[in-house]
């Protein structure tokens, strides 16, 4: 019965445009909040295998290198002195094969197949990123697991695949290829099949088990072991400036650049950050004007809220029937924005998936759940509190 | 109010003391504070210096809560300019008082409107009422809940004599029956009513 006092002096075109203001802030919010953590994942994720706080180091390759002058590869005074600086926390060398060719091939439909002379390399167990259990080999297991560098992936479905117009892979049916490795050196050839169980952008090369390296450098390999020519380190904070500085003034590089984490915190995230700040600006503005939207509506209420006071109505119990109001305003602005919120979400989520291969995004994280109820709350709690403060105002004697 | 002159009989600068039991003649001129009497005495204001109390309690230490109890069950209310809500029709002007307290039937009412020849008007917005319509539905109104004191503010400004016998004797009906008193300002017509008592402003 109060409501029906109220709501004839409320003008819809006000309504609607404070409403309209709300969904494109909520929208916006819970797009950027939910992109901003795909991303994130996408970047985090991007090592696989290897954790992004590590580093592969290598040597650039200089003229005089390939000339025989100067060397491509860590010597034992080298890695020391790289094991030594402030910001290496655990440090091992990339193991390679003892001079064996592998050639790696793989079936990608019943029609297709590619191979390549590949090369294959290991790192300590602690170094690697994969469940135990899928990370173990021992002589009679069936399948090898492997992890492929991203390039690889990449190479075949925005080099390969166009070209050829066959579909593209993604990381999961990838896992579901096998691979096959001939090995050929010693005077002696084996072959053997593996699984692909994760991807990196940190590495090159084809990474397996220590335990089937060392098998394989006994069995095929020839001549002694090699200096390493990559190295990996942990590192607390891969942007440490101490880091780059070693890096140029001894020579070496990393591929971070190359690294999908790095176009995205170059790039994208700059991008999403300004839409952010200009999400809070649309949102503070919003607030603003259901704030004034409230007032408004309880001023022109003011007669009939005073009246229902004179009549004994307590003014908690009127503002209750604004607030309900408001809550159902605020019912209409969620699902609305979250309609929109869904189907922007999938183009996106579309785009990265396409372009960076990442298939495992989460529709709607926590955090964007955190996000669109804070926003609910600051927006209900500020109006209820005013709506109680000036209907007090005009049920309290003069 | 405060620049205005008052007689030595007026209640401004004395102490004057209501009974709920009986039932008081408010008559003055104009300006001399009839409307802000009753405002002080529903608690609409409390702009004054000097005390007063209702049941014993100061009217400044009242809370809102305790207005609006006192209000529904203690104090009846007919204002000078009736306050009823324009955009809703006499029926729901009627229920939304009585919804407080259910004190009275849909059919009770109906026949009080009826008693004051106004019952054909039930569907009509009240906006669209004359005064002399509006006053007798907001005194309807004030009649729907149980009351101590039943306070009229120039109640019968724009009715005609007829319809305020009628009025005056549903008021002592309802009075009677409820054991209570009223105050009844007035510009200066005493419409033909002995009230008990008599306060000068």
């Amino acid at each position: 019965m109060i409501g029906k006092a109220i709501q004839r002096t409320q003008k819809t075109i006000i309504l609607i445009l404070s409403i309209l203001g709300a969904v494109i802030g909520l929208s916006l919010l819970l797009v950027v909040t939910q992109t901003y953590t795909n991303l994130n994942l996408v970047k985090q994720g991007d090592s696989g295998a290897i954790n992004s706080q590590y580093l592969v180091l290598k040597k650039k390759i200089s003229a005089s290198a390939t000339l025989g002058f100067g060397s491509s590869t860590f010597n034992k005074e080298e890695y020391n002195d790289i094991k030594n600086q402030s910001f290496v926390k655990d440090i091992a060398p990339f193991k390679s094969g003892r001079n064996f060719q592998v050639f790696v091939e793989v079936d990608l439909n019943t029609r297709q197949s590619g191979s390549s002379l590949g090369f294959i390399e290991s790192l300590p167990d602690h170094f690697i990123d994969v469940q135990a259990e899928n990370w173990k080999w021992s002589n009679g297991d069936e399948f090898i697991p492997i992890i492929m560098p991203t390039s690889f992936l990449d190479m075949y479905n925005f080099g390969l695949a166009e070209t050829m117009n066959t579909p593209k892979i993604s990381k999961e049916m990838a896992g579901m290829l096998i691979v096959k490795i001939r090995i050929r050196g010693n005077n002696k050839q084996g072959i053997y099949y593996g699984h692909i169980v994760e991807f990196s952008d940190r590495i090159n090369s084809a990474l397996v088990p220590i335990s089937y390296l060392d098998y394989l450098n006994d069995k095929y390999g020839s001549g002694t072991e090699q200096d390493p020519g990559k190295i990996i380190i942990a590192t607390e904070n891969t942007k440490n400036p101490k880091i780059s500085k070693y890096i140029v003034d001894n020579g070496l590089e990393t591929n971070q650049e190359q690294l999908r984490g790095s176009v995205i915190e170059k790039l994208i995230q700059p991008i999403l950050t300004f839409t952010g700040i200009l999400c809070v600006i649309i949102i503070s503005l919003t607030l603003i004007i259901f704030v004034l939207y409230g007032e408004i509506l309880i001023i022109k209420s003011k007669f009939d809220i005073h009246v229902l006071s004179l009549l004994g109505y307590r003014w908690k119990d009127i503002s209750k029937v604004f607030n309900i109001y408001f809550l159902k305003i605020y019912a209409v602005i969620t699902v609305v924005s979250l309609t929109i919120f869904f189907i922007t979400q999938s183009i996106i989520n579309g785009i990265i998936k396409e372009s960076l291969i990442y298939d495992d995004l989460p529709f709607i994280s926590g955090k964007t759940l955190v996000a669109m109820n804070i926003f609910l709350i600051l927006f209900i709690a500020i109006n209820i509190l005013n709506t109680r403060k000036y209907i007090k105002q005009i049920a309290t004697p003069k | 109010m405060r620049d205005e002159t008052f007689s030595a009989e007026s209640a401004w600068g004395n102490t004057v003391t209501i009974s709920s039991t009986d039932s008081y003649f408010l008559e003055s001129e104009s300006g001399k504070g009839k409307s802000t009497f009753s405002a002080y005495i529903i608690g609409l204001r409390n702009d004054y210096s000097g005390s007063i109390t209702l049941d014993g309690q100061n009217q400044k230490e009242i809370t809102l809560d305790e207005w609006s109890e006192l209000r529904k069950n203690k104090l009846a209310f007919l204002a000078q300019d009736m306050r009823l809500f324009p955009n809703m029709t006499v029926l729901e002007n009627l229920i939304i008082k009585n919804k407080l307290t259910d004190f009275k039937t849909e059919t009770e009412f109906t026949k009080m409107l009826q008693k004051l020849e106004i019952d054909h008007k039930l569907t009509q917005l009240a906006g669209t009422l004359s005064l002399g319509q509006q006053q007798r539905v907001a005194l309807v109104r004030a009649l729907l809940q149980p009351f101590e004191l039943l306070l009229m503010d120039e109640p019968f400004s724009h009715i005609d004599q007829q319809n305020i016998t009628r009025a005056l004797t549903m008021i002592t009906t309802e009075c009677s029956q409820q054991k209570s008193g009223y105050i009844l300002t007035t510009l200066g017509a005493d419409y033909g009513i002995k009230t008990n008592k008599q306060i000068k402003l």
